[in-house]
């Protein structure tokens, strides 16, 4: 009993010290997340809350059904979102301090996306991609409407 | 009047304490070496593009197979109503959970994305027999605990054999889900084969028991709890039993293989040339698995050599246990280091290892993993037995005897458990 | 003291009136019926995918495939292997691990000096053992004939490679980074021959079918093998071909000819 007892004591005395520890530190400050040029495929505040489940409902579409044309692919992202260094090098958009990155490290949601997927556009003309320059597009088949907006960082214009 | 009374174990002993930080230490290295895979990919551990299952498929399949093997006990006492065995069903209820849980610790942790282990219950695809074994095997878990509740909860008991029949039943298409893994596989030439089902379920008959038998002698001999020889004898002969059919049916399965012209080559392989694995299956799986078992169970003692009956019976089940893990060795990685047959007759060469006997060499990360599987096992019977009354006081002649023979009325009081 | 005696403890009083055997009998039947219920609906669903969807899977408009003739396919040549790595961005090195989406294979005959060499990939079977064992439907058919692995629910257990008679497929054991925009691939998941899916929807020809008429060996043909007027159809309508493990019924869309 008296073992049981002192257990008991240490862990509240754990957890007490934890909420005073918790209740004393500064809040974290809002993440700035880069922004990318021109006009997302929807509004922000819309892609803010919504883009896990577009990306999820389509990725499904775009594998199993054949359903390319979508607008919400995961390479649109990253091609409208990536950041280059200095020297013109793109910065993959899961490296801290990038686009995907500084939310999902202030939300602290695991990012599993870039596992498999390629966390920078693709170099143009490395490679035998598709066509060299806005391989991404042509491979993708972006609809013609959204193509413009892709271009002005990242993989080049568009067809 | 004597019953069959059951009781938690003190667990205060050094050697409980010493046992139960054993198996924790082992459950918690599997658990490191699973993240450590999980880290670093697949390329740490000794299997490849080639040998696709390694260690911890081994001990998984083996722990899944002696798991439904180790109800038997309870099955043979409530539903062939064997009352002799009545007072051994609830541990058997509890080494299947146990044995289960440890299998499929090590399949989960060993697949490429355990996180992602859910998308077997989202996305099922019935077509795949893994995916009915999910659901088997779930549904075993379930079902066991229900048994268990069902013999430990008096008001219930009446209704044991009911719950003890769907078990049984239940356990027999587990099995054969099991042994289906490998027999549909009509790829490679080791596994194509219906005989692999019934293999497997006789299998599991037989290292069910034998890891049953070891753990109760090790148990009641380290609580001092006395045991007689007519349980040990009858448990004895039945393992010798088990062992004989799984001989038969191994004895079938090659002799098949032999007389279709296309299967020598792997016959061939495993019988004559393939080295470790020709070494295993006539050294560990027969010998060892077969024959030294065969000699030492159905030897018959005298009914009060209690100590000549068990000690036949823990270097037979030793025996039976090795020799279980050398077949699941030699089917499993066996079967895969043997080269697929693309193009049979002629020489095969290629950058991806076709046509060559591949080789495997476990590393430690797989290996501790496999252990540890059997350390989870072990950590939950060594926590049960202590938390509930799984194990009889006694298993003397005399308490079997009066057990099996007593009268229909009153017996309802003869199952529930006793509290000191 | 016989057995049915022996068996009394378990009963309540109700139910030894009607005496053990019928209870045993009645208990048999009650156990048939719950597993019988149980287990329908999944049996039920796996025959009907087992019949319909046999029947159903190769008979749309589209299905890729391949033709490769190993008596054009040069010995030592390996511009569909490197195509097939640049393009996918794996890796060159063939070490035990690597994923490998084609190789070149060389198969002799030693008893009368027959040899041929030829590149492998994966057969794109109308009925493949991968499709069917993969426990999450990870590994699928599209409806075009391709069949692919889908990433997303693939969950490592290799059952696939297990499974699949031509080697096809392979395990990422290592954690993969500079992949290719159009080819995802990472650690903890299968993977094999795409096809180059997205290269045969944007109009163009697969990586090494590309890089063999490059190389002008002229030994991979791609096309849909469902459309008559196709080359390809064209072709195996004229030419003896054949399909490797053919007797396994798997129905692969990668014709040979000269094996």
């Amino acid at each position: 009993m008296r073992a049981r007892a002192g257990v008991l004591a240490v862990l509240s005395v754990i957890l007490a010290l934890g909420l005073v520890w918790a209740a004393h530190r500064r809040p974290v400050a809002m993440p700035v997340v880069p922004r990318a040029p021109g006009h997302c495929v929807l509004p922000t505040a819309v892609m803010l809350r919504t883009h896990m489940m577009l990306l999820r409902s389509v990725r499904e579409e775009i594998v199993r059904h054949d359903a390319r044309d979508t607008r919400f692919r995961l390479t649109g992202c990253v091609a409208c979102h990536v950041e280059h260094t200095a020297s013109g090098q793109p910065i993959p958009v899961n490296a801290p301090g990038q686009f995907c990155a500084t939310c999902h490290t202030y939300v602290g949601v695991h990012l599993d996306c870039f596992a498999c997927h390629a966390a920078v556009p693709e170099t143009p003309g490395k490679f035998g991609g598709l066509r060299g320059q806005g391989a991404v597009q042509a491979a993708f088949r972006i609809p013609r409407a959204l193509r413009g907006r892709f271009g002005a960082s990242g993989a080049g214009g568009g067809r | 009047m004597t019953k069959v009374a059951y009781r938690e174990i003190a667990g205060r002993s050094a050697l409980y304490w010493l046992a139960v930080i054993l198996c924790a230490a082992g459950a918690a290295a599997g658990l490191a070496s699973a993240l450590y895979m999980r880290a670093h990919g697949h390329h740490v551990t000794g299997m490849n593009n080639q040998i696709v299952w390694g260690m911890p498929h081994v001990f998984a399949v083996f722990l899944i197979v002696a798991a439904s093997g180790a109800l038997n006990v309870a099955s043979i006492a409530s539903v062939f109503g064997r009352s002799l065995y009545k007072p051994l069903a609830r541990l058997s209820g509890l080494l299947a959970i146990a044995l289960l849980i440890g299998g499929l610790w090590n399949l989960v942790l060993d697949l490429g994305r355990p996180g992602h282990l859910l998308a077997t219950v989202i996305y099922p695809n019935f077509r795949s027999i893994f995916a009915w074994n999910i659901y088997l095997y779930t549904g075993f878990l379930v079902i066991v605990g229900f048994y268990l509740w069902f013999m430990m909860e008096r008001r219930l008991n009446p209704h044991t054999h009911k719950v003890g029949m769907l078990a049984f039943l239940w356990r027999l298409v587990l099995t054969t889900g099991t042994g289906s893994i490998f027999g549909f596989l009509a790829a490679r030439s080791a596994y194509d084969s219906a005989v692999l089902a019934p293999l497997f379920i006789l299998m599991s008959f037989a290292f069910g028991l034998a890891i049953f038998s070891l753990v109760l002698l090790a148990g009641f001999k380290i609580v001092g709890r006395p045991v007689g020889g007519r349980v040990l004898a009858r448990l004895k002969t039945l393992l010798g039993v088990f062992v004989a059919a799984v001989m038969y049916f191994v004895a079938v399965y090659h002799l098949t293989n032999i007389y279709i012209a296309g299967h020598r080559g792997v016959e061939a392989f495993v019988l004559l040339k393939g080295g470790l694995y020709t070494g295993l299956f006539w050294g560990g799986q027969v010998l060892v698995g077969g024959i030294v078992p065969l000699v030492l169970l159905l030897r018959r003692y005298p009914l009060d050599d209690v100590q000549g009956i068990a000690r036949a019976l823990v270097w037979g089940a030793l025996a039976v246990v090795a020799g279980g893990l050398a077949q699941i060795y030699v089917l499993i990685i066996g079967g895969q280091a043997y080269p697929l047959q693309m193009f049979p007759g002629m020489v095969v060469h290629s950058s991806f290892y076709d046509g060559v006997v591949h080789s495997y060499i476990p590393r430690w990360p797989e290996t501790v993993l496999a252990l540890s599987g059997v350390a989870v096992v072990g950590l939950i019977v060594l926590i049960a037995v202590r938390l509930l009354p799984f194990l009889p006081e006694n298993l003397t002649d005399e308490v079997v005897s009066a057990h099996g023979a007593r009268p229909a009325a009153g017996s309802a009081a003869g199952e529930s458990p006793v509290h000191p | 003291m016989n057995d049915k005696e022996r068996d009394e403890p378990s009963r309540d009083g109700a139910e030894i009136e009607e005496g053990p055997d019928s209870v045993r009998r009645g208990l048999l039947k009650m156990a048939g019926a719950v597993a019988a219920l149980t287990l329908a609906p999944g049996v039920t669903v796996f025959a009907r995918d087992l019949v319909l969807k046999g029947q159903h899977k190769a008979k749309g408009p589209v299905r890729y495939g391949l033709l490769i003739d190993a008596r054009a396919c040069k010995t030592g040549c390996d511009a569909c292997v490197r195509a097939c790595q640049d393009y996918n961005g794996l890796s060159h090195d063939p070490g035990p691990d690597n994923a490998q989406w084609i190789r070149k294979v060389t198969i002799t005959d030693e008893k009368t000096g027959f040899t041929r060499s030829f590149p492998m990939m994966c057969q794109h079977c109308a009925h493949g053992a991968c499709v069917d064992v993969c426990p999450t439907g990870a590994s699928f058919r599209r409806p075009d004939g391709i069949v692919l692995v889908d990433k997303h629910r693939c969950i490592g257990c290799r059952y696939c490679l297990m499974a699949c008679p031509y080697k096809a497929r392979s395990f990422v054991g290592r954690v993969v980074k500079d992949q290719r925009p159009w080819a995802p691939r990472g650690k903890g998941t299968a993977e094999g021959c795409t096809m180059c899916v997205e290269r045969v929807e944007a109009g163009k020809l697969p990586a090494c079918v590309a890089a063999c008429q490059k190389a002008g060996h002229k030994a991979m043909m791609f096309g849909n093998l469902h459309d008559p007027k196709s080359a390809i159809a064209v072709r195996l309508s004229e030419v003896a071909t054949t399909t490797i493990r053919a007797d396994l019924g798997m129905a692969p869309g990668v014709h040979y000819r000269g094996i």
